[in-house]
């Protein structure tokens, strides 16, 4: 008996042994990997820090949000989101959609009644057109409700072209006459004017297609589709050769979610900036220099201006494309791409960049 | 008075038996006549209803103040078929949905092809209640798209004059003519 007995502690020294040994092993790896996770982290946001100290001097941008009295307003900050501050205040009215002028001494945007719903895609036929300047003083009505609608500054700034049913109409804001008119040829939202004047940019009936994001020839009026299928809220590059915006591609299992890419306007090559499952992805627009990427990353279509907003999200353009979360049909599809940094930004809609220095900001 | 008293009951309850048992049968005679009345009444009313609506064969049907007073054309038309599915209306994105008609009449306007294609507003939604803050005036009676079905359409054209905004046509690359803007559906079947 006593044979069995010394085998018996001996099997079970060594088994304590190793079971300690192991579980150190286990504990180690753990706080290793904890360890990992957390430089991880601490890399992270370190990285988003240094995007935020990056920009947070590169001007202003002016987006819409809802105020606490349950309007939209519009607001100010710096790139890093840091500063914001209210500048319409007007409780019993609602202000969104701002865009400053090429010079960014002024803004255009639209003023709708308190409680009207904006419509997402729509918003350009909504409300009233007022101008003002870049830190929201003397805003001025320009026409009445539903007139010069979708609005857009021509690169000079002493013009808008306006979309609408009667077509493509260029007015001039000290007549406001109408000085230029032409066929819409099937764009029916979001027209933009290319900051070199040549080109237009908008989401058109092309080809039976549904939400063609096409660019039109300022002088002939010819079309060129940039990007077919269910796209909307084009913008243009600063260099007027390529465009951003938004994409919910075919494919995607129910759905969709919607991302946000960029095309040359020639139309021959396409590029994902951002995307991310669970999130659409809208309001793109670039920095002044074209460095910089602003967008809204909303969990509900629409949601950004029919409900109360998205988190907005800043990212290098030479980062792209990021894609973020897990987004595991995603990366598959884009296996070569960045988890950032992306730099948190407040709530919003529409947000619009400028470089200049707005009066009576700090 | 022990005596007579069960007798005097005994007449009083038979004269009340005989009462109830007449006006018993009065009220039963004028309960028959109401409903026989009731019965013309609604068989009348329905006789009418039914010739209001189809008054008078197929240039008749359909026909509404609407109908006949909105746009520059108005037809009558058969629905070919529907290509492919409806986009959701959920409220979120608005569009127009091109259909095909054979057109059986003419009613206004100048329309000359047999076979015409017509964009319907957000085609999931009753005719009833499609108008919204950016169409108010489109309208109509038919309740939902069905394939052969009968239409009486006011129409404008070309769409691009009166509606703006994403168009679901699939017939793109096979129309021959312009496409015609649905202002008024009504349903215009044969009885």
């Amino acid at each position: 008996m006593m044979i069995p007995t010394i085998k018996s502690s001996i099997f079970a020294f060594v088994l304590t042994v190793v079971s300690a040994t192991s579980a150190s092993h286990v504990a180690a790896a753990e706080e290793e990997r904890a360890g990992d996770s957390a430089n991880k982290t601490t890399l992270a946001n370190a990285a988003v820090q240094a995007l935020a100290n990056e920009v947070r001097s590169k001007g202003w941008i002016v987006y819409s949000a809802k105020s606490d009295k349950g309007d939209w307003d519009l607001f100010l900050m710096r790139p890093d989101g840091s500063g914001p501050r209210n500048i319409t205040n007007t409780p019993t009215q609602s202000e969104a959609a701002p865009r400053f002028s090429p010079d960014g001494k002024r803004l255009l945007f639209r003023r709708l009644k308190k409680g009207q719903t904006i419509s997402h895609d729509r918003w350009g036929f909504q409300g009233q057109l007022v101008l003002a300047k870049s830190d929201g003083s003397s805003p001025t009505d320009f026409g009445k409700p539903s007139e010069f609608t979708w609005a857009a500054w021509s690169p000079d700034g002493r013009r808008i072209s306006c979309l609408s049913l009667r077509g493509v109409e260029v007015v001039d804001l000290k007549t406001k006459k109408v000085v230029r008119k032409f066929p819409r040829r099937g764009i029916f939202q979001q027209l933009f004017w290319s900051p070199d004047g040549k080109w237009y940019c908008g989401t058109a009936n092309v080809g039976g297609e549904k939400w063609t994001i096409v660019r039109m020839d300022a002088n002939s009026g010819k079309l060129n589709v940039v990007s077919k299928f269910q796209n909307c809220t084009p913008d243009w590059f600063p260099d007027s050769e390529h465009v951003i915006f938004s994409n919910r591609p075919a494919g995607q299992g129910g759905y969709g979610w919607t991302q946000l890419w960029m095309a040359d306007a020639a139309g021959k090559r396409r590029n994902l900036v951002y995307g991310e499952d669970e999130r659409h992805i809208y309001g793109g627009a670039l920095s002044p220099d074209g460095k910089y990427v602003l967008f809204t990353r909303c969990p509900q279509d629409g949601g950004g201006s029919e409900r109360g907003g998205a988190p907005a999200g800043l990212m290098r353009l030479s980062d792209a494309p990021i894609i973020a979360g897990e987004s595991q049909s995603l990366r598959k599809l884009h296996p070569n791409v960045k988890n950032g940094p992306v730099l948190p930004l407040p709530v919003c809609w529409e947000p619009h960049w400028t470089f200049a220095e707005i009066g009576g900001s700090r | 008075m022990t005596d007579e008293v069960p007798h005097t009951l005994e007449s009083s309850n038979e004269a009340t038996t005989n009462k109830t048992s007449a006006e018993s049968n009065r009220g039963t005679i004028v309960f028959r006549i109401a409903i026989t009345l009731l019965v013309i009444a609604v068989i009348i009313g329905v006789a009418v209803a039914l010739v209001t609506k189809n008054p008078a064969g197929p240039t008749e049907r359909g026909r509404d103040d609407k109908v006949t007073s909105l746009g520059s054309a108005e037809v009558t038309g058969k629905l070919i078929e529907i290509r492919g599915k409806f986009l959701p209306n959920d409220g979120l994105y608005n569009y127009a949905f091109v259909l095909k008609y054979h057109i059986l009449e003419v009613h206004r306007g100048n329309v000359e092809a047999k076979e015409i294609v017509v964009a319907h507003y957000n085609p999931l939604k009753p005719r009833s209640s499609v108008a919204d803050e950016f169409y108010p005036d489109i309208g109509g009676t038919l309740k939902r798209f069905r394939a052969q079905d009968i239409h009486r359409m006011a129409l404008d054209v070309p769409i691009d004059d009166y509606y703006i905004g994403g168009i679901v046509d699939r017939y793109f690359d096979e129309r021959k003519g312009e496409i015609y803007w649905a202002v008024w559906t009504n349903l215009a079947n044969e009885p």
